[in-house]
């Protein structure tokens, strides 16, 4: 063996040791589900960002680095074989990276959950909240309705 | 050894520019959560049968006139609000003629489950308005009773008359 790859198997040691070194200390904690409470058919439901029902995520990680946040949205909620439309509006997401967050001013507001958010993180992370309208029926089936939401953080590497 | 000292120095390049690019992600699901409640139904369970009128002399139903009196059934979400709209006709008619008919404003009654049924029903309703009343708090239930009064002529024409009285409930979201 040459020393060339000599060299390539300790490159990938060295990758294999020392990657979760490099790889940031990153954390998505949910803090509230989106929660609509009881709804009568025909009768829509708005869950504002604001509100103490909305969605809320708390990331975790390096201060001063730069993540993207990406939404899975869904655009049903489901009881077994019965949907629910579930809209979320271009608007209905905001971002606070201050240590105490603050849901009714935060840092970043009306923003867009369809599309990639980039930010810093702050000296706690950030925080996200997320709002929403259900729109049953008229004939809506009785029952409890679920989806899932989820929430992806990268960090960009800047 | 010069080639070997570049394939070192390439290597290290590799690492230190390379490996730092490799990101973390993290991925976290929370559940978007309702609770339906159930739906309304409302059923026509009695006409408002004036029986056999005379000409020239009113006749009235009163809306405790046990199977007489108009009545419809209401099932929805244990204590519910909602509106009461009727549709009133006017007259009564046949295919050629009309007979006035009349509602006052205390000739409809309901039943919530806190009253005792059509003859001592919960409250009154004004057919002519929009009511709002809450549904039955423990099964979501209500009763609703309608009298009126038809006012023949005296050159009333002979034969059956008919109309349609139709009640709306629309949930208010309370």
């Amino acid at each position: 063996m040459n020393r060339f790859w000599i060299l390539i198997i300790i490159y990938f040691l060295i990758i294999a040791t020392t990657l979760p070194l490099f790889a940031a200390d990153e954390s998505v904690t949910v803090n509230n589900n989106l929660t609509f409470g009881t709804m009568f058919p025909g009768i829509p439901k708005t869950i504002d960002k604001s509100s103490a029902n909305a969605a809320e995520f708390s990331i975790g990680g390096d201060a001063g680095a730069e993540v993207t946040i990406d939404f899975s949205l869904p655009t049903y909620l489901s009881s077994g074989s019965n949907n629910m439309q579930i809209i979320f509006f271009t608007d209905g997401c905001a971002v606070d990276s201050n240590s105490t967050p603050n849901q009714s001013s935060p840092t970043y507001d009306d923003l867009n959950p369809w599309q990639t958010l980039t930010y810093d993180l702050g000296s706690s992370g950030l925080t996200v909240w997320i709002g929403g309208k259900a729109v049953p029926g008229f004939r809506q089936p009785a029952g409890t309705y679920t989806a899932d939401i989820i929430l992806t953080v990268q960090y960009t590497g800047l | 050894m010069l080639k070997n000292n570049i394939t070192s120095i390439l290597l290290i390049v590799i690492v230190l520019f390379v490996v730092p690019v490799i990101q973390a992600q993290e991925s976290a699901t929370i559940q978007a959560v309702a609770t339906v409640l159930s739906a309304l139904t409302v059923t026509g369970t009695n006409d408002l049968n004036f029986g056999n009128v005379t000409p020239g002399t009113p006749k009235s139903v009163d809306k405790t006139d046990v199977g007489n009196a108009g009545e419809w059934t209401v099932s929805g979400s244990a204590s519910a609000e909602v509106q009461i709209d009727f549709t009133l006709p006017d007259s009564l008619r046949t295919a050629t003629a009309a007979m006035d008919i009349i509602f006052l404003v205390t000739d409809a009654s309901f039943e919530d489950g806190t009253g005792g049924g059509q003859a001592s029903p919960a409250g009154n309703l004004n057919p002519s308005i929009t009511n709002t009343e809450n549904l039955n708090a423990a099964n979501g239930s209500m009763t609703i009773w309608i009298g009126g009064q038809v006012d023949p002529s005296v050159s009333q024409p002979g034969g059956s008359y008919s109309g349609d009285i139709e009640i709306t409930i629309t949930l208010t979201g309370n």
